[in-house]
């Protein structure tokens, strides 16, 4: 019995950029040339100024948790056998509107001690085939 | 702004199906015997209904793909009810409030008469509700890896597929800012499940729940457990909206209108089931500046919940307690059936069955009736204070961004 593998992702015209960065193992945002808003998901015209320039630039990689869950059953393809495992919603450093959602890789036994709030790194797995997804760790 | 033609429509008309779960029945034969259950209810003919209101059309949660067999979407229920003319007709909005808060407007602006406003569910046949990429470890070849485009490309490669592992963030949260535990949630679960207790048409209508039960349930995305869930049906329920004028000549007792608030939407790119908040705060907004009542005029309330922690939302944002109150709020039997303010006297959507809102409204007028009943007559579940059986009922669903809450009331007020 094989368990379907997880699913990769697949970039499109407006999201290229934050998985070629991922290959380069580094976290890379989308930054509005008139204000600088940095978005987690790419936009087409700034909410806060309206300009429809974007650059698109490499951020620290660190933040906070600012939610998360423990997920203990799912049909998510390729996730059966890692139950009980973590999702995370990070605030990063650079903006606080902005949320960039990943797993945190931290052991189970560790699972009890977290909270809200606390400092994360990025991470990068290599999941093979050049797929490559940003991940948090604690830092 | 706010809405202006309080008092000028009312709910005359409900009904609904029996649920199961994976039922054998068509799920538009559902819609339609619901439809027909309001039309008959109200006291009318199917000729009378000159408006309808449904949410949604084609695809969305409860909607499988083939019109009439496991969706019905209002171009197929033209069909189903058989419906010779309309003047008025909606099917947008994100959950039935939506649906039911523009079929008010279009009677309170004199666009038609009736308006029949019908919700029907479909329980997926495998799988779970809001699964983006499924992929359970069946035998057999391996299988490839799903491909995640778009907005899905963020949360499929992390294991986010099912609702709760979307929704259990923002409770997590709450949680962790304001101390509340399991053991809180625990007050609405059983109160919920009690009220289920005495309502027939419930799926746990022979199930009692014990603190035990609820504190032992296994997790599905921690800290939301089984029982934390709505649970998927095949079902339908409808309701219909008259002017308060033409409202008086009908069989049934009126359920006005008295106040009415509209969710909303907020740029800033939090994870989006916290969009939760935004919805219940701007409803909040919204409704009270509809109305001079205030809270403390409220009987009791029929609240959204797909996941039992959107009760903390609606009870915070609708000023019944401060933020991060709630957890506290609920204990000592205060919004069960008999306390000061009870809450989803038909168990809501964790102890019913997942109607996606509508079964909020149906329960509300039963609330307004006095005839919440188990037996037929015997009022269980009606709520009543020192006497005085119900005058006004909050009624709130929708949640993320959209939604739309009303006060019904037995009078014009």
């Amino acid at each position: 019995m094989t368990a379907a593998q997880k699913a990769i992702p697949v970039p499109d015209e407006l999201n290229a950029p934050y998985w070629e960065g991922a290959k380069e193992h580094k976290l890379v945002l989308q930054h509005c040339s008139g204000c600088g808003l940095v978005s987690a998901r790419p936009r087409v015209i700034c909410p806060r100024c309206h300009k429809e320039e974007f650059e698109w630039k490499q951020v620290s990689g660190k933040g906070i948790i600012h939610s998360y869950v423990i997920v203990h059953q799912t049909t998510a393809a390729g996730f059966q056998d890692e139950v009980p495992y973590v999702v995370c919603h990070v605030v990063i450093n650079e903006e606080p509107t902005c949320y960039v959602t990943a797993n945190l890789l931290v052991d189970p036994s560790e699972y009890d001690k977290l909270t809200i709030s606390l400092p994360v790194v990025v991470d990068f797995e290599d999941r093979g085939n050049g797929v490559v997804v940003p991940q948090w760790r604690l830092a | 702004m706010a809405f202006n033609a309080a008092n000028e429509v009312a709910i005359v008309g409900i009904g609904r199906t029996k649920m199961s779960r994976r039922g054998e029945r068509a799920i538009g034969a559902l819609a339609v015997e619901a439809s027909l259950n309001a039309i008959a209810d109200a006291g009318i003919t199917l000729r009378d209904i000159d408006g309808l209101s449904t949410y949604p059309e084609s695809t969305g949660p409860g909607v499988g793909p083939t019109p009439g067999v496991s969706a019905s979407g209002l171009q197929w229920m033209v069909q189903g009810l058989g419906i010779e003319q309309i003047n008025w007709w909606s099917n947008g909005g994100g959950n039935i409030s939506t649906a039911i808060g523009t079929a008010a407007m279009a009677i309170a602006t004199g666009m038609c008469n009736y308006v029949l406003v019908w919700r029907s569910m479909y329980q997926p046949r495998s799988g779970a509700f809001g699964s983006g990429t499924r992929g359970s470890s069946g035998g057999g070849a391996p299988r490839e890896a799903p491909k995640a485009g778009g907005g899905n490309a963020y949360q499929a490669p992390y294991g986010m597929g099912d609702a709760p592992t979307h929704f259990a963030a923002a409770y997590m949260r709450y949680m962790k800012m304001y101390g509340a535990r399991r053991e809180h949630m625990a007050a609405y679960a059983l109160s919920s499940r009690a009220n289920a207790n005495k309502n027939p048409y419930s799926m746990f209508y022979d199930q009692p729940m014990t603190f035990d039960d609820y504190m032992n349930c296994r997790m599905i995305a921690d800290p939301l457990c089984l029982f934390d869930c709505d649970m998927p049906v095949d079902g339908a329920a409808a309701i219909v909206l008259t002017s308060a004028d033409r409202a008086k000549d009908g069989p049934k007792p009126p359920a006005y209108i008295t106040a009415l608030g509209s969710g909303g939407f907020n740029w800033k790119n939090r994870p989006p089931e916290e969009w939760q908040n935004d919805t219940a705060r701007n409803l909040s907004r919204t409704l009270w500046a509809s109305t001079y009542m205030t809270a403390k005029d409220i009987d009791g309330c029929e609240l959204y919940d797909g996941f039992s922690p959107d009760i903390y939302w609606w009870l915070e944002e609708m000023n019944f307690c401060g933020r991060g109150e709630a957890f506290e709020y609920i204990q000592n039997g205060r919004i069960a059936l008999g306390g000061e303010l009870p809450i989803n006297t038909f168990g809501g959507q964790v102890s019913e069955g997942r109607l996606h809102g509508i079964a909020h409204w149906y329960e509300g007028v039963k609330q307004i009736r006095h005839e919440a009943d188990d037996k037929p007559g015997d009022g269980a579940r009606n709520i009543v204070h020192n006497g005085r059986p119900a005058e006004n009922i909050l009624v709130c669903t929708g949640m993320l961004g959209h939604g739309v809450g009303v006060i019904l009331s037995d009078e014009p007020r």
